[in-house]
């Protein structure tokens, strides 16, 4: 039980997605203008993670793992998480329209999100199990909506501060990026993951 | 072995989730028919699940569209008085706050999910679809070309002076065109494209030859000359002369004593076209003025008859050459810039905002 929550906490604070690996950068980039979209980005992310996870790791160690064909992971995962996507997307848009508003416009975008991808791979490389990785994927999704929610917040304080003309408006967000991974370094001392 | 296993494992688990996909659109995130009522008298039965547009052109009925439904344009807008869900992100950014909370929606972004109430400018129900081809192609400036298109079906088009079209050149992919042609002539429209690097479809149209068929849908727009006696005032830059050709040859035709003046403004004498015959016109017709000016050109340039091109930008001529306090209508097109600096200046001049008329491209 310990074990869970440690996982959960580190996947969450040092082990962030977003700024420890700094996966998923196009949409924590360009969809954290406004707090708005940007949670409803992260909540699309998180539950994307949460179920392709499960899946991935359901056909990696009862069909791939049997077979021998490992080495066919990657492009399986690829296939799982576009699917997946896919089915979410209509069934949220057809019975949660309230849902759909919020986050469902954002799945498109998901398909190709890299943490989406990363997430799969790391789960296999530090073998987890079931539970285990049912929680390091739900903190992991938890950790990147808190990232890009916290990257919006710090860009509307931003628009009142007037960065370098020449960093552009990605170029000062992704050194916003830079500072917060720092802050987030310092969560390290706490957790032993 | 292995081979054959990967090759099974792969495309097995891609007839899986196609299947799958295919189940869920069948029988599970299936939409009933619902009826969406179109200015309070109209009344359609469409299949849910689609855009206020798409299920509007199933019945003939044209919402303006000039980015092909990605939401960018905002012209696709509609009233929704029952049925209003949440608005989109993309809807939030593109129309004021005041617009949303009236109930004012993207028609290529909302989605029909149950019965609706709708309400729509009442000239988009006459707006119809034409089958036209291409008559004759004229390059009016190293990026300008002029499209003169026969109308084949319907035969004729009733427009307003300064209105525009959407062509659908690539199917989906919608742009607006102001109509360069005269109101008299209504078997057949101009259309005056320039060329943008990279443009999806002014590249495509670009490459449209002689005798090719376009479809278009028109007309549209509230950027049309009023009738009344104020001088006006068109302002042009680049392209945007296209709708004003309309515009003065209404006024000077039909609109007897009215006076009207032209200032178009380009970057160099290169990018101007049509103005040897907006000079000629300035000694035909005692009430039409003409006043180019260029803005990357450093002295000010004198053409055989005499008549002289400034430098500068528009907004400068017409600061300059506009009488103050003169009863004035105005009509700008041309980029987004050149109209806002424009408009500032018209203010100053003492034009009434309520009758500056403008078209951004
Ligand atoms: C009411 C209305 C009337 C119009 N009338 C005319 C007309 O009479 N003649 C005409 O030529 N155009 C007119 N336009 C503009 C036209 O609809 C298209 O936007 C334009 O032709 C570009 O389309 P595209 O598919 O070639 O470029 P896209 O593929 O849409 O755009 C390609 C890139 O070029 C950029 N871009 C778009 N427009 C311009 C521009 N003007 N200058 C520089 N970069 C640009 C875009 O941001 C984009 O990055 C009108 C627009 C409106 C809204
Ligand atoms: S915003 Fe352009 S078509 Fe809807």
């Amino acid at each position: 039980m310990k074990m869970l929550i440690l996982i959960f906490f580190a996947s969450i604070l040092t082990n962030n997605i977003a700024l420890t690996y700094f996966l998923g950068m196009c949409p924590f980039i360009a969809i954290s203008k406004n707090t708005k979209a940007a949670s409803g980005m992260g909540m699309a992310v998180t539950y994307v993670m949460v179920i392709t996870a499960i899946v991935n790791y359901s056909i990696y160690s009862f069909v791939l793992v049997p077979m021998g064909l490992e080495y066919l992971s990657f492009l399986i995962f690829i296939i799982v998480i576009a699917g997946i996507v896919q089915v979410l997307e209509m069934l949220v848009e057809r019975f949660f329209p309230v849902l759909y508003v919020s986050f469902g416009i954002f799945l498109p975008l998901i398909t190709v999100n890299c943490a989406i991808l990363g997430l799969s791979l790391f789960m296999i490389l530090r073998d987890y199990s079931f539970l285990e990785m049912v929680f390091y994927s739900l903190g992991s999704g938890l950790g990147w909506w808190l990232a890009i929610v916290a990257m919006a917040g710090l860009r509307r304080t931003l628009m009142l501060s007037e960065p370098l003309e020449s960093l552009g408006d990605a170029g000062i967000t992704v050194i916003l990026a830079g500072f917060m991974a720092l802050g987030f370094f310092g969560f390290s001392g706490i957790l032993p993951v | 072995m292995t081979y054959l296993f990967s090759l099974m494992v792969m495309n097995g688990l891609i007839v899986l989730i196609l299947v799958l996909l295919i189940l869920i659109k069948r029988y599970i995130a299936v939409y009933d028919d619902y009826s969406v009522t179109i200015n309070g008298d109209m009344e359609i039965t469409v299949h849910g699940g689609q855009t206020i547009v798409s299920s509007l052109t199933q019945s003939k009925i044209f919402l303006p569209s000039a980015c092909g439904g990605k939401g960018t344009c905002g012209l696709c807008q509609v009233k929704v008085v029952e049925g209003l869900t949440d608005p989109l992100s993309i809807e939030e950014a593109v129309l004021p706050y005041k617009d949303i909370i009236e109930g004012k929606r993207l028609g290529c972004q909302t989605k029909v999910r149950g019965d609706m109430k709708i309400e729509v400018p009442e000239e988009y129900l006459s707006v119809k679809e034409y089958r036209g081809s291409i008559s004759n192609i004229v390059t009016l400036t190293h990026d300008i070309n002029r499209f003169d298109i026969d109308l084949i079906e319907p035969k004729e088009i009733d427009f307003k002076s300064g209105q525009y079209v959407v062509v659908e050149p690539i199917p989906g992919e919608t742009r607006a065109y102001s109509i360069a042609s005269i109101r008299r002539r209504r078997e057949k429209i101009s259309l005056e494209v320039k060329k943008i690097p990279n443009g999806i479809c002014s590249t495509y149209l670009h490459a449209l030859k002689e005798k090719d068929e376009l479809n278009f849908y028109g007309p549209y727009g509230d950027f049309y000359l009023r009738k009344n006696d104020h001088k006006v005032v068109c302002v042009a830059g680049g392209v945007g002369l296209a709708p004003m050709k309309s515009i003065i040859d209404e006024v000077i035709n039909e609109h007897q004593g009215r006076r009207v003046e032209l200032y178009y403004g380009a970057r160099t004498i290169d990018d101007m076209y049509d103005y040897e015959k907006y000079i000629s016109m300035t000694g035909k017709h005692e009430n039409f003025k003409f006043y180019p000016a260029l803005s990357e050109v450093e002295e000010v340039l004198h053409h055989p008859t005499g008549f002289v091109f400034d430098t500068g930008f528009i907004n400068n001529e017409i600061a300059s050459k506009l009488k103050n306090g003169d009863d004035c209508e105005a009509y700008l097109c041309g980029p987004p810039v050149m109209i806002d600096f424009s408009i500032q200046t018209l203010r100053d001049k003492g034009v009434p905002e309520e009758r500056i008329f403008y078209d951004k491209f």
